[in-house]
């Protein structure tokens, strides 16, 4: 170590630009919430030696598994596994998939210490199938830690983590695919302008998002990605997604206007990433991503949790070669022009929604559930072609040749389950749209406005047991709103009024109106302003309705 | 407060990956049953003390190991500083029997040069309509390898305690006898910590006196 503080892994030339030691060498306070307020203001990244401290001191409470090897083990496995190679000769575990060490501003020998704990690791932890991010984790407590059994048994404690409700890093496919999608899904929420770019410019726009934590692990210089993992190692994961969107949306920022400098979005993007300090400071980057106002953990939790199951239903687990990735359809992809036909949409058109839905079901091929045309105007006939299919999507053409519709998350069937009488379901992934004469989409008013679910005061007419619920459970751990809102107790009921149907009318969206009302006989229908949607009315106010199909989504392995 | 104890053995619980080690542990030391459980990474670690006489503690380090082939350069590190092990299959699972010998073969080759009193333990006997073992050939099996049989059931508590503190006894007996001795370097059986005041038998000397050393 030298005055910096550096270690004999570190390029110091390089360092001096990348870091530069200014602050205190201390670390004072132990308070979580203090603890947060530093690592987002970047207080660690003033001093070298501070920040190597409260690495130590984050990651030595990291709760493990009783049996996590530490550095001893290290000292007795790596003359074994690395034998008489060099350092930077050693290949790398399979568990990276190809990503390359970033350098980090270390030395050839610190680019061989990564490679022999890499290794190490992977003899440690045989159940690590997948984990691209763990080269740049590796690399970046490198420059923490004073020896290779060191970092190894730093890196070895965040893979052993064993607190269920604080995942630190992907290890398998199943995972890390599952994260993209869930990273998907959260882009197509909060970054409705950057999502619609990806669609239009990339052949799949699942591919690009795939990116997503090479753009943190890797991609992003050094300093910056010092910065994300300080919050990182204070706050856990949710983190990462907020990073990935704010890059995406200071992507977005400034490529909008201009053409694209490839004919590769993903090319692109990892380019800016790389210079990113072009665009954005860190100080900038960190901003912007606490700006997002996201989902609760619980929620993408249980987004996470929901496409982990679309993917092994598919039996996409593990990752083969070649099959995996051709084999997911969406977008582009997933809507086959030659077996679409529709009387109210394009293939074109068709893709736009399906690039709106939740990936978890952007997977699956569209399927007729029910046609005017082929079935009758009948609503009760709708319902019967509807019930067993979970989500759907509706849509409506009118005599002026408007097209609006619905993504409804829920069976129809739920409708019975209200005695006969009208009543609301349905859970806040449902969104309303408009298509002709321009495209337009309204999602459930929470997702801007979280603010709305805040608990409910005492005197809601909740039954007994959605009281204890609420009142025994803190803000963080209640049920999601957001897949489940059947279950979920709101303040406000007129923001959470999904879908309703009866014998002679449906409804959607409700609250102060109605985004869509149709009548039994498909013949007449309205749309106005609602609470749930906050939306703009779909078409004209009264409507006569030309034609309405309903379409499910089919699994492609079963057709 | 330490709970207070007379010898600290350390044991190993060892067979096919889902015959049910990690759920028989938490049987005995969490005194509960999960339904589902993930499958254990690597090794983990539990420990209970056990009364084998009025007064007379042992204290047991158990360490759960992970069934599946992939963990077993990792596993098979932890039998050499064990004493005694629990050897389970699965009664519902010919293979789970079959690989008995295999795993008494994998032990003997890493434990060297100690030993390990092994105990027979053919789980999940709850599942008795489903069972694809007989209680007669797993004795038979269990004699010709001079082990004594059990069978267990995690989930309904059936023979959780028994396995245990018959295993226990039998390596107290022989720790008693001399037949294994605690030796510097090897974490099988170490002595423990007795107040005078609690004890007064011969074995509460012998201890004190081993600490001594």
């Amino acid at each position: 170590m030298d005055a910096q503080g550096y270690n004999c892994f570190v390029d110091r030339d390089k360092m001096d630009a990348a870091i530069q030691d200014l602050g205190p060498k201390e670390l004072s306070c132990t308070e979580l919430q203090e603890l947060k307020q530093l690592a987002r203001q970047g207080y660690w990244a003033r001093s070298y030696a501070l920040r190597g401290k409260v690495y130590q001191r984050l990651i030595r409470d990291i709760p493990c598994r009783t049996v996590t090897p530490d550095a001893s083990v290290y000292s007795d496995v790596v003359g074994k596994i690395v034998g008489k190679h060099s350092g930077s000769s050693l290949p790398l575990p399979e568990f990276v998939d190809n990503t390359q060490v970033p350098s980090y501003c270390l030395n050839p020998r610190g680019e061989g210490a990564v490679r022999k704990i890499l290794l190490c690791i992977a003899n440690q932890f045989p159940d690590v199938s997948f984990c691209p991010a763990l080269p740049a984790v590796v690399a970046l407590l490198l420059h923490y830690s004073t020896d290779e059994a060191e970092c190894f048994e730093k890196a070895c404690r965040i893979l052993a983590c064993n607190d269920p409700s604080r995942k630190l890093i992907d290890q398998s496919f199943l995972a890390f695919e599952s994260s993209c999608m869930t990273f998907g899904d959260l882009v197509n929420k909060y970054c409705q302008a950057a999502h619609k770019l990806m669609v239009a410019v990339s052949e799949d726009v699942l591919q690009v998002y795939a990116d997503w934590q090479r753009w943190l692990f890797g991609e992003l210089p050094l300093s910056y990605f010092a910065r994300v993992f300080d919050v990182f190692l204070v706050e856990g994961y949710k983190v990462l997604y907020r990073v990935a969107l704010a890059i995406l949306k200071f992507f977005h920022k400034v490529r909008a206007g201009q053409p694209l400098e490839s004919d590769n979005v993903k090319q692109d993007i990892r380019a800016f990433v790389k210079d990113i300090a072009k665009t954005v400071s860190p100080e900038k980057l960190l901003e912007k991503a606490f700006a997002i106002r996201l989902f609760s953990r619980k929620e993408i939790q249980l987004l996470q949790m929901a496409n982990e199951k679309a993917l092994k239903r598919r039996g996409i687990t593990v990752k083969q070669k070649s099959v995996s990735l051709s084999k997911r359809q969406f977008v582009h992809l997933a809507v086959h022009a030659e077996n679409f036909h529709s009387e109210i949409v394009s293939v074109k058109e068709m893709r736009d929604i399906w690039s709106w839905v939740p990936e978890r079901f952007a997977l699956c091929q569209p399927l007729l559930l029910f046609s005017s045309l082929q079935h009758g105007y009948s609503l009760t006939r709708f319902y019967f072609q509807c019930e067993g299919h979970e989500p759907t999507v509706l849509l409506i053409k009118t005599t002026q040749k408007e097209v609006c519709g619905a993504y409804l998350s829920t069976d129809w069937s739920e409708r019975n389950k209200f005695g006969g009488k009208l009543g609301f379901f349905g859970t806040g992934e449902c969104f309303v749209f408009r298509l002709q004469p321009e495209v337009q989409r309204y999602e459930w008013v929470v997702i801007k406005h979280p603010e709305l679910t805040r608990p409910v005061s005492s005197e809601t007419t909740a039954t007994p047991a959605l009281l204890c619920h609420s009142a025994s459970s803190g803000a963080s751990d209640r049920l999601s709103p957001f897949l489940a809102a059947r279950h979920f107790n709101l303040p406000s009921k007129t923001e959470s009024l999904f879908m309703a149907g009866g014998s002679d009318c449906l409804i959607i969206g409700g609250g102060g109106g109605q985004a869509l009302y149709v009548d039994g006989d498909l013949n007449r229908g309205r749309t106005g302003h609602c609470d749930t949607f906050n939306n703009q009315p779909l078409c004209s106010e009264n409507f006569l309705i030309a034609a309405v199909e309903a379409w499910g989504f089919q699994d492609p392995d079963i057709q | 407060m330490e709970a207070i104890w007379l010898y600290q053995f350390r044991l190993i619980v060892i067979g096919d990956s889902t015959v049910g080690k990690s759920c028989l542990i938490r049987r005995f030391t969490e005194g509960r049953f999960a339904q589902v459980s993930d499958p254990t990474v690597g090794v983990d670690f539990f420990s209970r003390l056990v009364e084998i006489e009025p007064g007379k503690r042992i204290k047991l380090q158990i360490w759960d190991t992970a069934g599946q082939e992939r963990f077993r350069s990792i596993t098979r590190a932890y039998y050499r500083n064990s004493v005694g092990g629990l050897l389970l299959f699965d009664i519902t699972n010919r293979r789970s029997f079959q690989n008995v010998h295999e795993w008494l073969e994998e032990t003997k080759v890493h434990v060297q040069p100690y030993q390990i009193v092994f105990v027979l333990v053919g789980h999940k006997c709850d599942l008795d309509t489903q069972r694809q073992v007989t209680r007669h050939e797993a004795e038979k099996l269990a004699a010709a390898y001079g082990m004594k049989y059990i069978e267990t059931s995690a989930r309904d508590a059936i023979n959780v305690e028994k396995a245990f503190t018959d295993l226990t006894r039998d390596i107290y007996e022989l720790v008693k006898r001399g037949d294994i001795t605690i030796q510097e370097g090897w974490e099988g059986v170490k002595s423990g910590f007795v107040p005078n005041v609690v004890h007064s038998s011969e074995e509460v000397v012998k201890s004190e006196r081993r600490c001594l050393c």
